[in-house]
């Protein structure tokens, strides 16, 4: 326990917080017929501490196994070593979690990981699957919210959008002050979007 | 810029996210900048000749940018731009509404007409019939052919 808690608050040189590490299958997709196999963990990228994690675990249960003759419960060593990185990460990273997509796609699939991981490890921790798989997309979802905000509001305010303002309001100065019509207006930031190569 | 932050925010997903993840955050990211060029353009009261060219070239910019945005796994050359636009219709709730209002603007009062006789299938699908009526009265003039096309959408 002492070893997972250094590894998730990151004060193990093996796995600093920021490393990632590749994992899971290559899952061939079939044209028309979707994936070809529903239980592998797809290749993706997740935090070495995730993967740490994990190999913690698998070594919990063999000593578990070693010492006990009872398969592991809900209140063995490796459920508390996965509830552990629960509920720290996202306290210990939630700036980066928040501002970071890499970080936060990151950090998704770490929990995905965690949660495929935790069934592997034992079909008794089924209970842990779906508060990781929440606790993933959750983030992502609040992140992919955050930046759809931010480029809408560029899109809608952005530079270019004042940019076509301004010279819409140096035309109507040139015209004597005279306000130009909504069609005139429309027509000019269109026409600074143009200019641009067609992206707004 | 809309178009470049999303290629920014894709490129760090790029890696990181397996496809079917990939493809539906960038989708999500896409719709934001579909969304808001069609609310200022489904907000004109009255578009020149001019600036529907300039609507037309925009929007296939953008659609087209957005497009290549999204993974797609196709060894078949041939089929890839379709399955680009499969992807895009999986992942974007707003592609085909943005893909049809960019085409709108390429057409002519006897074309839409014409399309909406043949049932126009999953061209107008994702237009309703107020948003089309509001981009008709917008675009052409009062005559007896608008009328016509705005009988028909009743």
């Amino acid at each position: 326990m002492v070893r997972a808690r250094s590894l998730i608050l990151g004060e193990d040189e093996s796995a600093p917080a920021g490393n990632v590490v590749t994992v899971g299958e290559e899952v061939e997709e079939i044209e028309g017929e979707g994936e070809e196999d529903y239980f592998k963990f797809k290749k993706c990228q997740v935090m070495a501490i995730a993967k740490k994690v994990v190999e913690l675990c698998e070594e919990a249960k063999q000593f578990e196994a070693e010492f006990s003759d009872c398969e592991p419960t809900s209140t063995s060593t490796s459920t508390t070593i996965l509830q552990l990185f629960k509920l720290l990460v996202p306290r210990q990273q939630s700036q980066a979690i928040k501002t970071s997509p890499k970080r936060c796609a990151v950090f998704h699939n770490s929990c995905l990981f965690l949660a495929h991981s935790s069934v592997t490890l034992n079909p008794s921790f089924l209970s842990l699957y779906p508060s990781f798989t929440r606790l993933g997309c959750d983030a992502l979802a609040d992140l992919i919210d955050g930046q759809r905000e931010e480029i809408e509001s560029v899109v809608r305010g952005g530079m270019e959008v004042s940019e076509c303002r301004q010279l819409v309001n140096g035309v109507a100065k040139l015209l004597g002050g005279s306000r130009l019509t909504p069609l005139a207006s429309f027509q000019f930031i269109l026409l600074g979007a143009a200019l641009r190569g067609g992206d707004c | 810029m809309g178009n470049l932050m999303v290629s920014r925010i894709s490129a760090q997903f790029s890696n990181v996210l397996n496809t079917l993840h990939y493809n539906h955050s960038v989708g999500k990211l896409i719709d934001a900048v579909f969304g808001a060029l069609l609310e200022v353009v489904m907000m004109a009261s009255d578009v020149s000749a001019v600036a529907c060219e300039k609507i037309e070239e925009i929007f296939e910019g953008v659609g087209r940018a957005g497009v290549e945005c999204l993974k797609c796994c196709c060894s078949q050359i041939d089929k890839l731009e379709q399955m680009q636009i499969e992807i895009a219709r999986e992942n974007s709730s707003l592609f085909e509404k943005f893909d049809a209002v960019g085409k709108f603007f390429s057409m002519n009062l006897n074309m839409i007409g014409r399309k909406m006789v043949e049932g126009g299938g999953d061209f107008w699908r994702s237009l309703t019939k107020e948003e089309m009526r509001g981009l008709v009265e917008a675009t052409f003039g009062q005559s007896e052919k608008r009328d016509n096309v705005l009988k028909a959408l009743v």
